[in-house]
């Protein structure tokens, strides 16, 4: 479903990207792990036609991004470290607004069986975004992407400040998400999450991919001393 | 089921708008003035109505009077128990007292909407055979309020108010997405951002421009009526009021595909305002005003006053000595004053006047022509803003541009020669002296009163299409950016 051919990105001198190559299966998640730098969100965004490869290829169900952006823009969703929607609009409204854009029109209880899915309160829903909780906002980021039918589910840090109830909910949403065949690239620094929720975890570090993980074949401990390793390479 | 982005954004902007405090008490602040000043243009409007309607009544009751004097003279045989100079069966007595005639420059409706120069220049002349006289009315001036603002009026709040709400309406499009980082979102809808930013523009424009005329309307047709609605002139202004807000609409399109912070774009924008609606307009006036300076008004009265000593200096001497000594006359020796008498001061006058108004003429024409001479500079360059040109239009459209006041007051002058034509060969007529009859009274000459409909629909069409270009040339870039820098 996700495919790096070669992924290569240079930020003038700076080599954010070295030569990557991917290949996540519907259904799969993927979690890359690495120190700030590593070129985890670089990737993410060359995926989502945000950034422009400086070499290789990104493919999205066989379609290059670069190529055919419009097209892998509808099949795919997005949630940042933090989901930002407009304030003064309610989470309803947001997610009509959104899943409208990608040509969806939605009934109210359809939009809403998008919100209990991703795990947010009914009450909720027609209160202004701009009193929600970024676990609340999370959630939204969810059912946007719920609503798009999205095939594949780019995660920047998505649980980074979420109380742990919250990342736990989370992870239970991305897990059915999987289940309904929708593949998800995920980039975090929650070592226990990526075990937890990922079917294979890469470790990157200084634009390459040096590590490839099942989780299933690790436990938490391996996990940890791998990337402590694979990090501190060059320290 | 698939939903049209029309619908999707069109529900967006309309929540948003709503919900946006600053944005809404900005514009109800601005649709206050906006009435405001519709009342200002109409209550200026009415304020001459009135006026004419008194010069009116005033007309009808001094010919009756006239007509009413004369009759009672020939039915007692032609004796006037009256002062000589009063007398209405002389000519020159006429001519000087109730013979003359008022020339009105009759308002257009629009005239509520822009009023330009129609409160500094004459709108009615009462004509004399030795002068046009610009009256002020008593009633003009009891309503100093009016003559304090009379520059405030819808003109001004669209030309110079309106644009900067709707830089206010427009300056944050993108960044604002930028900035509370829903643009992310944005980018992985499958709709181009330079697509959502022309539909939402779009969206702005239709419902900022559709909550204008919802306003202008129904409080113009409370305040003067109808009428407007019929008149082509009334679809030109709203054509022309349309595209001015699509100019500054596409503008800050145009700032928000540089990509800038909100700041930027704001200050962009005023910057841009001032410029093109009050730096370029200021400049070119202050260079015309080099280029062709207009004399002052002393000078055309210190011309006419020049023209009248030499002509009692020279020409005149010999023709006053000639009326003076005449035997038909007798000025200088009579005691009392004869009706040779009014006939003499009758020939002087008219043919003293032949001369001062040639002089005056020289002076008049020089005053005129550079006024026009700037207003034709003006037309070539008012391309360079859009404020001018709308200014500009707009004054025309209303009736109350500098060059139809300019066109009224030459008529005028032309109904002061017809006027004399008129009244001086009956002046001259030498067999009884009381010449004048019911008959001439009715012949007076009165003036025509024209429309002044200086620009022709062909014209204004051109004008408004050159316009239409250069909001899409704007456009166009912008959208051109936006699809650059998104991709």
């Amino acid at each position: 479903m996700l495919q790096a051919e070669q992924l290569t990105k240079r930020f003038g001198a700076h080599l954010a990207l070295d030569h990557l190559d991917l290949d996540i299966r519907s259904g799969e998640v993927y979690c890359l792990l690495g120190s700030n730098g590593a070129g985890k969100s670089t990737t993410i965004n060359i995926f989502l036609g945000f950034l422009p490869a400086t070499s290789g290829r990104a493919l999205i169900d066989g379609l290059e991004v670069s190529v055919n952006n419009h097209a892998t823009r509808n099949m795919v969703a997005y949630i940042p470290e933090v989901v930002n929607l407009y304030p003064t609009l309610t989470g309803l409204e947001n997610l009509a607004f959104f899943s409208g854009l990608s040509g969806y029109a939605y009934s109210r209880a359809e939009l809403r069986s998008f919100t209990q899915t991703a795990g947010l309160q009914d009450a909720a829903l027609d209160q202004r975004v701009g009193g929600y909780s970024k676990g609340m906002r999370q959630k939204v980021g969810i059912a946007i992407a719920l609503a798009k039918q999205a095939k594949a589910l780019f995660l920047d840090e998505p649980t980074s400040g979420l109380d742990p109830h919250a990342s736990n909910e989370f992870a239970q949403v991305i897990t059915r998400l999987s289940s309904q065949g929708v593949s998800t690239l995920m980039a975090t620094h929650d070592l226990l999450m990526a075990k937890n929720l990922g079917h294979r975890i890469g470790i990157m570090h200084q634009g390459r991919l040096q590590q490839e993980l099942h989780s299933e074949a690790v436990s938490y401990a391996e996990l940890t001393d791998c990337y402590l390793t694979t990090v501190n390479q060059s320290v | 089921m698939q939903a049209s982005l029309f619908r999707v954004l069109f529900r967006h902007e309309l929540i948003s708008l709503y919900r946006n405090r600053v944005l809404i008490t900005l514009f109800s602040i601005l649709l206050v003035l906006l009435v405001g000043a519709l009342w200002m243009g109409s209550s200026r409007l009415h304020q001459q109505q009135r006026t004419l309607g008194q010069i009116r009544a005033h007309r009808v009751a001094a010919q009756d009077s006239l007509k009413a004097r004369i009759r009672r003279i020939e039915a007692h045989g032609m004796y006037y128990p009256g002062f000589i100079w009063d007398d209405p069966t002389y000519a020159y007595n006429t001519a000087r007292n109730e013979g003359p005639q008022y020339a009105v420059k009759q308002p257009f409706v629009l005239q509520a909407l822009a009023t330009g120069q129609s409160a500094m220049q004459p709108f009615y002349y009462k004509v004399y055979i030795t002068r046009k006289q610009a009256l002020v009315h008593e009633s003009e001036i009891d309503n100093s309020f009016l003559q304090f603002v009379d520059t405030f009026d819808f003109s001004f709040v669209v030309v110079y108010l309106l644009p900067l709400l709707i830089i206010v309406f427009t300056y944050n499009l993108l960044s604002s997405e930028k900035e509370q980082g829903t643009w992310v979102l944005l980018k992985t809808s499958n709709q181009s951002i330079a697509r959502l930013l022309l539909g939402r523009l779009g969206i702005r424009y239709g419902l900022f421009t559709a909550a204008v005329w919802a306003v202008v309307v129904p409080v113009l047709t409370l305040l003067i009526g109808p009428s407007f609605l019929a008149t082509t002139n009334w679809w030109w202004l709203v054509a022309f009021v349309a595209g001015y807000f699509a100019f500054w609409f596409a503008l800050a399109f145009l700032v928000n595909s540089f990509s800038l912070s909100s700041n930027l774009n704001a200050m962009s924008l005023i910057f841009l305002w001032l410029l093109l609606g009050l730096l370029l307009p200021n400049l070119l006036q202050i260079g015309l005003n080099r280029v062709y300076p207009i004399p002052s008004r002393i000078a055309l009265t210190k011309a006419e006053r020049e023209a009248t000593n030499r002509y009692f200096e020279k020409d005149g001497q010999l023709l006053t000595k000639e009326v003076f000594n005449s035997p038909r006359t007798l000025i200088r020796q009579a005691s009392i004053v004869t009706p040779g008498m009014v006939y003499g001061y009758g020939i002087i006058v008219s043919k003293s006047q032949i001369i001062k108004d040639q002089a005056t003429r020289v002076a008049e024409n020089n005053l005129y022509g550079q006024v026009e001479k700037q207003q034709v500079a003006i037309g070539q360059l008012q391309w360079l803003s859009p404020a001018l040109l709308l200014q500009e239009v707009l004054a025309t459209l209303a009736g109350t541009h500098w060059h139809q006041f300019n066109r009224f007051s030459r008529d005028v002058d032309v109904f002061r020669e017809h006027t004399q034509q008129f009244f001086y060969p009956k002046m001259a007529l030498e067999s009884t002296y009381r010449t004048f009859t019911v008959k001439d009274a009715d012949a007076i000459p009165q003036f025509q009163s024209r429309a002044y409909a200086t620009y022709s629909g062909q014209y204004l069409g051109r004008v408004l299409l050159l316009h239409v270009v250069g909001v899409l040339v704007l456009m166009v870039l912008g959208y051109r950016r936006l699809l650059h820098a998104s991709r």
